[in-house]
Formats: C-alpha cells, sequence, structure tokens
C-alpha cells in the first residue's frame, strides 16, 4: 500500500462531455481517483464507461470541439494539468507522465523505424546528444525484453509482432524516466500467453524503475493479477473502489459483485452464469439516481429517485451504493 | 491416429485435414515456400455435445472452420459430416449441407450487412430453408427472434441501431434460420464486454439444450471453454497438440504448451500471480528451418535436440486423451 | 437475484439511441454543408426547369417556341420588348419581353435555353446510367472473380464469338458465321447435361486447353488501363464523326467511355467487401453468388459510385456542350446550350448575351453537381459512417 501523502496523481471531480446537435454525452461524470508512488492502480469497467476518457482526459487528449471538460481538477505534482496550456502539457507528457495505447498497429507510426520513434521522446525531453539517444536506445530495447535490439532499430513497424510492437510502446512510454504510466488496455489485443509475457514486463519494470502505473482495462483477470487498488466504473463515475483483495474477496457494490459472478470458468460447470439483465446505457440517456438501478437486483425506490454517494466500508474501500451501505433515506447523496 | 469417437455418431469426425498456403514472391509469382496453417489436424465432435477448439491467434483454428464449411478448400483429409464426407465437394454438392453446418462469427460488427434490416438478413435464411410464403416466414421471423430474445420489432431495424451482444445474438439467430445441427461458434464472445459474455454464453447454452445442437467453439479463452465445452483440443502452429475431455484437460494438462496456456489464463477467484517461470522470447524461424521437427520447440520448457527431428504424433494417454509430444 | 429469462423480450427491445434511418442521419449530415445544400437546390431548380421546359416548348404550338424565325426581331438584348408590328399576336413571347433576348434568326433564347436543359439532362443522366451500369458490371467482376483465372478454351470461345460477330458485321459473312456458330457449338456443348458430365475427360491431345491463363482481375483491369489510355473527348468526337448525328448516339458514346473510374471503385469496394464476416455467412447459408454479388455487396459499394455518378454527370453534360460546340451534337434546329453557345460566337461583341447566358448556366448547373458530390462524398467518409457504433 502506498503512504497518503505520496501521491502522484489526483484526479478530483473530474467530468468530461461530449456535445453533439442534440444530445451531450456524459462520458465521465463527477470520478475521483489518485494513484500513490510505486503503485498498480486498475481502473475496471465495461465498454462505455469512461475509463478510456478520463485517461486520455489527464493528459489533455480528449478532442476539444466534439468533448469538453465540464469540471474537476487532475493534480499532477501539485498542478493542475487540466488548467495548463499545451505547451506545458508537452513537457508533462511522455516526461512525467508515459502512455501506453491498446492497438500497437496503430499507435506506431508505419513510416518511421522502430529507432526512429524510440529516439524522438529522447530527443525533444532531455536534448541527448545522438550517440548517447543510440545508446539509450539500445538499452531500453533490451529492458523491454526485445533481442538483438541493433537489428530491431531499424526495422519497421510492420515487420515486428504485436507482442514486440508493444514492447516498444513501453520502451517508449518509459524513454523519459517517467513518474507515471498510464496503460490503456495494452493487451487486450494480444494473445493470452504474449499477454502474460507484457504483464510480468511491466511488472518488473515497475520495480527497477519505481514507477506508479495507471492501468486501465475491462479484463478482471488481469486486474487480479497486478493490481494494488481498483476503481471499478460504470456508466462514467466510480461504483467501487478498494484494495484488489477487498475487490475479489468481498466487493460491495451490486455491479461488480454481478460482474464477477458472470465471469466464466470452469469451476462453474453445469451452473447457469448470473448475467446482468440489459445493457450499458448511453452516455447520453442515462437514467435518473443511481445509473445501475434498472439492471440492479437490490434496487429499491430511492435508487431512482436519487444519486448516491460513496459508502465507506473498511479503510480505502467503498461502494457507490446506499443500500449496500445501510443508509437512511437522508444520508443517501453523502 | 485420430481420436476414438466417443458415442457411435459423431456428428462430425475431421481426418488428417491440411492447408498450406503458398508464399509467392517476384515479378511472376513464383512459390517460394508454403505456411503450413493446418496440419493433420484431426478431431472429433458427438452429437448434442461441444468441442471447444483452444488456441492463440494464428494457431489455424479459423481456417479449420472455414474448411468444415467449404468456404476454403482443402489440401488433403476427410471432414465427416455425420459419416459422409464433405471435404472438396463442389459448390452444387454441398448446398444440402450448407444447412446444417452453420457458423456464427466473432465480430458483431463486420457480421452483419450493414444495407439489410435484421429482417432482410434473416430471411436470406429463411429463404435458404425453404420457407415461401409471407405469413409462414413471418412468423418463423418472430420465432427465430424470441428464441434468441430479440423482440420483433427489432427485424424492421438496420444493425447500426444495436449493441454488439444485440448484434451476436443476431448473427445467432441467422445461424439457426436453417436449423442446423452443427454450429461453429468462431470466437462469439471474444469481442463482447463481459456482462454480455455471460448472456450469450447462457443464451449458446440454452440453445443446445432446447435444439440439441452441437457446438465446434472456437476461442482462445480457457474460462469459457472450461466453462462450456465437453472436449476441449488444443491447437498450436496448424496441429493439435493435445484432445481430451474437459475435466481431464484441465486436471491433468500433458503437453507442454497446455501447461503454457493454463499458466497465462489469470483467475480472479483465486487471484494468481502472474507466473515467474520464462516462456521464451518472440517466434524464431526454427519451424520452418526444421520441417519435421515440433512446432512448439522455439519455446517449449521441456525441449531438447530431438525435439527437433520429430515432434510426434498425437498419441493416446488416457481415456479419450491424446497428446502429441514424443516424450508424454 | 434475479434469475435470468430467457426471452427477456421487454428489455432487450430497444437498441441504444433514438431511432433514426440512415436516411435521416445522412441527411441531417448533408444538411451542416452549405455549400452541398446550395448545389443540391440548384440541381432541383435545374431539373424543374428543364421537364417543363421540355413540356412547354415542344408540340406544334409550344407557349415558348424555340424554332420560331423571325428576322426583323434578330439580336435583341435580353429583357427587350417585342417589336409588335411584325408578330401576330400568338407569336408573342407570352411573358410579354424576351426573358434572355433573341439570336441572330430572331428566335426566343429563353425557349431555347428551356429546350436545351431537357438535352443537358437527359445527356447527362442517361450517359451516366450506362457509364454506371457497366462500371458496376465490370468492377462487380474483377472484384469477385478477380482471382479466378480464364482457361484457354474459354477465351479461344469468347475470341470466337467476338471476331464472328465482328466479321459478320464488316460484311464477311461466311467467316463471320461460321465462327459464330463454331463459338455457339462450344457453349451449348459444355452447358448441356453431355458435356458436364464429360467436362473433366477431356482426349489427352485437348488436354491444353484445360490450362489457365490469365486472372479475371488482369483482363478486365488491363481493358480499363487501355481504354483510360484514350483521349476520351477525341474518342468521342471520332465515334459521333463516323455516325449519324443523334441525341442518343451521343449519350451512349458517352456511356461507354465513361465507366472506367466507376469499374474502379467498385472493384476496390468489392475487394474488402468480400473479406467480410456478412460476405462469408451469406456463401456458409448456400447463397448463389449472383445473388451475394447485387443483393449483399453492391448495395454497399454505391457510396463511391453515386460520388463520382453525380459528378460524372457535370462531365457529361460538359461534353456533350463542348460536342454541340463544335457542330458534333444534336443536329439544328433543336437547341441545345452547346449550340446557343457556338451561334453565338459569331457575335460576341455585338450580342454577348448569347454567349454569357448559356455559358452562365453551364456553369451553375456543373458547379452545383460537383459540389453536391462532394456533399455526397463528405456524408459517405466511413469515419462519420462509423459514429454510431
Amino acid at each position: 500500500m502506498h503512504a497518503t501523502n505520496d501521491i502522484v496523481l489526483s484526479v478530483e471531480g473530474l467530468k468530461v462531455y461530449f456535445r453533439s446537435e442534440d444530445e451531450i454525452a456524459r462520458a465521465v461524470d463527477g470520478v475521483d481517483f489518485e494513484v500513490g508512488r510505486r503503485e498498480t492502480v486498475c481502473l475496471v469497467g465495461e465498454s462505455g464507461c469512461g475509463k478510456t476518457v478520463s485517461a486520455l482526459a489527464v493528459l489533455g487528449l480528449v478532442p476539444c470541439p466534439p468533448g469538453e471538460i465540464a469540471g474537476g481538477r487532475v493534480l499532477f505534482n501539485g498542478q493542475n494539468l487540466l488548467d495548463q496550456d499545451d505547451e506545458a502539457l508537452q513537457n508533462v507528457r511522455g516526461r512525467g507522465i508515459g502512455m501506453v495505447f491498446q492497438e500497437p498497429q496503430t499507435s506506431l507510426n508505419p513510416v518511421f523505424t522502430i529507432g526512429e520513434q524510440i529516439a524522438e521522446p529522447l530527443r525533444i525531453h532531455l536534448s541527448l546528444p545522438e550517440a548517447e539517444i543510440r545508446q539509450r536506445s539500445l538499452q531500453l530495447l533490451s529492458d523491454v525484453g526485445i533481442d538483438a535490439p541493433e537489428q530491431r532499430l531499424a526495422d519497421y513497424p510492420h515487420q515486428l509482432s504485436g507482442g514486440q510492437r508493444q514492447r516498444v510502446m513501453i520502451a517508449m512510454a518509459l524513454a523519459c524516466g517517467p513518474e507515471l504510466i498510464i496503460a490503456d488496455e495494452p493487451t487486450t489485443a494480444l494473445d493470452v500467453t504474449v499477454q502474460a509475457q507484457i504483464l510480468r514486463l511491466i511488472n518488473r519494470l515497475q520495480q527497477s524503475h519505481g514507477m506508479s502505473l495507471l492501468y486501465i482495462t475491462h479484463d478482471l483477470g488481469v486486474v487480479s493479477q497486478i493490481a494494488d487498488r481498483v476503481y471499478v466504473m460504470y456508466a462514467g463515475v466510480i461504483v467501487e473502489t478498494g484494495a484488489a483483495e477487498q475487490i475479489f474477496r468481498g466487493s460491495r457494490h451490486p455491479y461488480t459483485q454481478a460482474l464477477l459472478e458472470s465471469l466464466p470458468s470452469r469451476k462453474k460447470r453445469g451452473r447457469r452464469l448470473n448475467s446482468i439483465p440489459g445493457a450499458v446505457p448511453h452516455p447520453a440517456y442515462k437514467p435518473a439516481g443511481c445509473p445501475f438501478h434498472p439492471r440492479c437486483p437490490q434496487a429499491i425506490g430511492a435508487c431512482r429517485e436519487q444519486y448516491p454517494g460513496m459508502c465507506a466500508f473498511d479503510d480505502h474501500h467503498a461502494a457507490r451504493c446506499p443500500v449496500a451501505g445501510g443508509r437512511s433515506l437522508t444520508d443517501w447523496c453523502r | 491416429m485420430e481420436p476414438e469417437s466417443t458415442q457411435t455418431t459423431d456428428i462430425l469426425r475431421i481426418e488428417g485435414l491440411k492447408k498450406h498456403f503458398p508464399i509467392r514472391r517476384g515479378l511472376f509469382q513464383r512459390t517460394v515456400g508454403w505456411v503450413r496453417a493446418v496440419e493433420n489436424v484431426s478431431l472429433a465432435l458427438a452429437g448434442g455435445k461441444t468441442l471447444g477448439l483452444v488456441g492463440e491467434s494464428g494457431c489455424g483454428k479459423t481456417t479449420v472452420a472455414r474448411m468444415i464449411l467449404n468456404l476454403l478448400p482443402a489440401d488433403d483429409g476427410r471432414i465427416l459430416y455425420n459419416g459422409v464426407d464433405i471435404c472438396g465437394l463442389s459448390d452444387k454438392d454441398m448446398q444440402p449441407f450448407r444447412k446444417e453446418i452453420q457458423i456464427v462469427f466473432q465480430d458483431p460488427y463486420g457480421s452483419l450487412n450493414p444495407r439489410m434490416t435484421v429482417g432482410q438478413t434473416l430471411g436470406e435464411g429463411l429463404r435458404m430453408a425453404g420457407i415461401r410464403g409471407r405469413r409462414p416466414a413471418q412468423e418463423r421471423l418472430e420465432h427465430l427472434l424470441e428464441l434468441v430474445g430479440m423482440a420483433p420489432a427489432a427485424a424492421d431495424r438496420y444493425p447500426h441501431e444495436f449493441s454488439g451482444g444485440q448484434r451476436q445474438r443476431i448473427g445467432i439467430a441467422r445461424a439457426l434460420s436453417v436449423e442446423p445441427s452443427l454450429v461453429i461458434c468462431d470466437e462469439p464472445v471474444s469481442a463482447l464486454d463481459v456482462s454480455i459474455q455471460a448472456q450469450i454464453i447462457n443464451l449458446l447454452k440454452d440453445l443446445q439444450d432446447r435444439l440439441g445442437l452441437s457446438y465446434l467453439f472456437i476461442s482462445h479463452d480457457l474460462n469459457v471453454v472450461g466453462y462450456l465445452c465437453h472436449h476441449v483440443a488444443v491447437m498450436y502452429k496448424g496441429q493439435i497438440m493435445e484432445y481430451a475431455p474437459a475435466e481431464e484437460m484441465f486436471e491433468n494438462p500433458l503437453h507442454p504448451y497446455t501447461h503454457v496456456l493454463l499458466a497465462a489464463v489469470p483467475d480472479p477467484e483465486t487471484g494468481k500471480k502472474v507466473a515467474t517461470e520464462a516462456v521464451g522470447g518472440e517466434p524464431a524461424e526454427v519451424v520452418a528451418a526444421f520441417p519435421e521437427g515440433c512446432r512448439f520447440q522455439s519455446k517449449c520448457p521441456e525441449r531438447d535436440d530431438r525435439c527437433r527431428l520429430f515432434g510426434g504424433d498425437l498419441t493416446k494417454a488416457g481415456a479419450g486423451h491424446y497428446v502429441r509430444c514424443w516424450r508424454k | 437475484m434475479n434469475p435470468e429469462q430467457t426471452a427477456p423480450a421487454v428489455s432487450l427491445e430497444e437498441p441504444l439511441a433514438p431511432k433514426r434511418t440512415r436516411f435521416e442521419e445522412s441527411w441531417r449530415l448533408f444538411r451542416r454543408n452549405r455549400m452541398a445544400l446550395a448545389g443540391m437546390l440548384v440541381f432541383a431548380i435545374f431539373f424543374f426547369s428543364a421537364v417543363i421546359g421540355l413540356v412547354l416548348t415542344s408540340g406544334s404550338r409550344p407557349l415558348f417556341d424555340p424554332a420560331q424565325v423571325h428576322l426583323p426581331e434578330k439580336l435583341l438584348p435580353p429583357l427587350s420588348a417585342p417589336h409588335t408590328e411584325s408578330l401576330k399576336p400568338a407569336e408573342r413571347p407570352p411573358l410579354g419581353v424576351y426573358l434572355f433576348g433573341t439570336d441572330d434568326l430572331g428566335r426566343d433564347v429563353f425557349a431555347r435555353m428551356l429546350q436545351g436543359a431537357w438535352v443537358s439532362l437527359t445527356v447527362g443522366f442517361v450517359a451516366v446510367g450506362i457509364s454506371v451500369a457497366i462500371g458496376i458490371f465490370m468492377g462487380g467482376l474483377a472484384g469477385f472473380y478477380g482471382q479466378r483465372h480464364i482457361r484457354l478454351e474459354q477465351l479461344l470461345v469468347t475470341a470466337a464469338l467476338l471476331t464472328g460477330a465482328g466479321l459478320l458485321a464488316a460484311g464477311r459473312r461466311s467467316w463471320g458465321a461460321g465462327l459464330l456458330i463454331i463459338g455457339h457449338a462450344w457453349l451449348f456443348w459444355s452447358i448441356s447435361p453431355w458435356g458436364l458430365r464429360h467436362r473433366k475427360t477431356l482426349p489427352a491431345g485437348l488436354g491444353f486447353l484445360r490450362k489457365k491463363t490469365l486472372m479475371v482481375d488482369t483482363i478486365i483491369m488491363r481493358f480499363v488501363d487501355i481504354m483510360l489510355c484514350f483521349p476520351s473527348f477525341f474518342l468521342i468526337l471520332t465515334v459521333v464523326a463516323l455516325l449519324p448525328a443523334s441525341i442518343y448516339n451521343i449519350m451512349i458514346v458517352i456511356g461507354l467511355t465513361s465507366w472506367e473510374g466507376t469499374a474502379r471503385f467498385v472493384r476496390a469496394e468489392f475487394l474488402s467487401l468480400r473479406e467480410q464476416d456478412f460476405v462469408a455467412a451469406a456463401k456458409a447459408l448456400g447463397v448463389s453468388n449472383f445473388r451475394i454479388i447485387f443483393r449483399h455487396m453492391v448495395p454497399n459499394a454505391i457510396a463511391p459510385v453515386l460520388v463520382s455518378a453525380t459528378i460524372g454527370i457535370a462531365s457529361a453534360i460538359l461534353t456533350e456542350a463542348g460536342l454541340s460546340f463544335l457542330g458534333f451534337g444534336v443536329p439544328p434546329p433543336h437547341a441545345t446550350w452547346g449550340n446557343i453557345l457556338s451561334d453565338g460566337k459569331r457575335f460576341i461583341f455585338d450580342a454577348p448575351w448569347l454567349t454569357f447566358i448559356p455559358g452562365a448556366a453551364i456553369l451553375i448547373v456543373v458547379l452545383s453537381f460537383n459540389l453536391f458530390g462532394e456533399g455526397l462524398r463528405d456524408i459517405f467518409n466511413p469515419r462519420l459512417r462509423e459514429r454510431n457504433r
């Protein structure tokens, strides 16, 4: 666990909306999370819950004509990143915070060699002399487990496999020794054995470089393997947060519980899987009150009317469900 | 050796299936080599049961599916559907079998024609099933939609108006429109969210119970396979590495690749941490250099030099349990 | 826990957003592009004036008479009043003034413009219709069957049929007829039951006839390349000069020489559509190839065709105007915009309206079509198409 006063990234009340002609999609609707030093925090949720948008918003990568930051603060080392202009943000991107994206095919530029792409953050942020850049690039490639790095520097992305490309992405994110890496579903497009290798790699690098990791995924299995703390998102809000143990052994929010119960495994053979009826609400047409109430087996009248607040269970374990938390109606929204 | 049939009537038996793709280079497209996508694959699926075909991307499982459907011609081997060899049949001869063997695809977004309504898409299947006349077709259409849990009003909508899970249901309805006995499910839930996966898996199971369908369930997700399948075959680079009843496969995996796969699968219930043993580097070119050797050598923790020369045939290692490794 | 029902029809009924058909979506996107909207409006005006113009200027006693020659009225500027003394009441312009003036033979330019509008419209649409039909056919064949090889026997039969027809047309009856008969005989034999049964077993010596030659894709695409090498305007000019001059010949010739672009678009779309799962699903259901191509794939491939068709209409109108200007278009006294331009070139300083009016009309129509086509291209942009995911 982390010391509460050593927080690298703190997101408070983040709201990101997307406006179109006749609707407002509230993709992220008041989200709080934080990442401590040397900690691995997982942001878990299904597609459409707003986790990727939250991550993009941290680095100011949300395209701002359709999107807008409707509120909140993103504190990185004391500075509110949402207030910074593009130039100041450029300094943070790649340098203070590194990012690894999901699709290794499209995140690397197909017309530049690997060497040129790894060198780019080094050149921009660290202004190293060329000889040292090459040295650093080779070191980075071997750190991420790519063999024959000298040859790889001259290769183009299409000559590498998916796993290798993802390793290169990780190397690029690490290049300038950032304090925090944000990884958005980096292993979703990879085979399961390659995924295991990449997860091991990330783990190892985190130990050796002392970085914090914000890992975004929909795969609860991956979360169970690497997370220190977990935030569960649904329809743009955080519905539960806690240490990995607490979430997997004793989750409180009906959504988290249902999600865990719907995971197939061979132990459940012969039994029906408990699926969640219905579908995730469209970000522009969310139900009133608790966003999960139409699908929730424990919903009561108040769930339809009032937006619930977070209820604490143990330390660092909280869930946005006053029913589970035994709250009275007057305390519902706290 | 092919797996013995577990029942007197296997609805599907594959023996020695082979598919090699030529690698062409140069101005005149000379064939310089072959990609051995599917090599000597043998499988058996009993009626009313589910056979899981597990493997990672590029192992050839989708190629096998396409050959069963005759969408891709096989180079060699036999595909016996209820005892009849349908491998290499002409389009005309394959027609009656098309009603018997159907497929559900992985990608809910690409598997439905964006310019046809749901009703029209399902209507194509009904046409092929010989349903004529507006009223019978309408009734059958509504029945199909209801079978997969969709409202009848869905028939007038276009695919883009539905979510991924709903589109997958429509895809299943399309496969069922000709009343098949064997349905090939090519990663049907891989592209879906967790909570929707469970809905679709439940649906597939219900349909199997209600309609007596047999499934060839292709997936890379061992958790789903472990839940749904009666038998499992593990495929790697075009070859079946292990074949066993599901329980047996998970309790007593024999092939080193199966071990690797199982170790790599995260299990939220046990919270097993990432395995510490090294699996090996990225694919090497060993397979091309030693075509007779085992295809898993480049990554196998138990390999030695003999593996270069001999990968082994599928040999029996227990009741209904076959493995391709000369060590076992 | 809520037990899941096998048919929870109610909870699964409505998709994510309120119902909006593809057409409505496209219309909303289109509306945002002002220029494209203007283009469409102008086209609508043009269309209606052409149709109405046809009605108003045809018949034995038309309202607006484009062929009425009155030399005393010649070369009057637009909006000028007629010389009522020399005109019978029935011959006076219905509006009281000559809206666009008169030409060197005293004919009402407005009436001629209306008549010419119809010609332009017809030439545009029919020519493009022909070229789109040919283009879809060729492109579809190349895209769908592209990888198949033509066997030598098929090549020989096609060559026999074509040369036979050619020879017959050129007058060499016996040779032509002979080749045609051989070609047809071979065709019927291969389709007949006797032929089908014996298909696989040709006599040893004739085995070479089964040999694969070129791919369908190669043949069609190289043909497209060859067609593109011809400067099409000169090709049209040549053909039109050789054939009797009529509006139909012009339309057909323009259509026959402008299908290449469409073919390429359709082929490209088909190549990517072929790999889509829904096509594989249709094949797995046993749907015939013909139906797959025309019912399943073509509607998806239409988008780029529509765009190039609208721009093609503009191009056809320009071509026709050019032909008429050069004197190879529709024969007089039928009016076309090119004709009017051509007649007016001698009087460009004395009666500039004879040049400006048809010139401006051509410009406006062609421009509006181009804008409309670009607007369509923007709507069909796949990035926008995917927004509803």
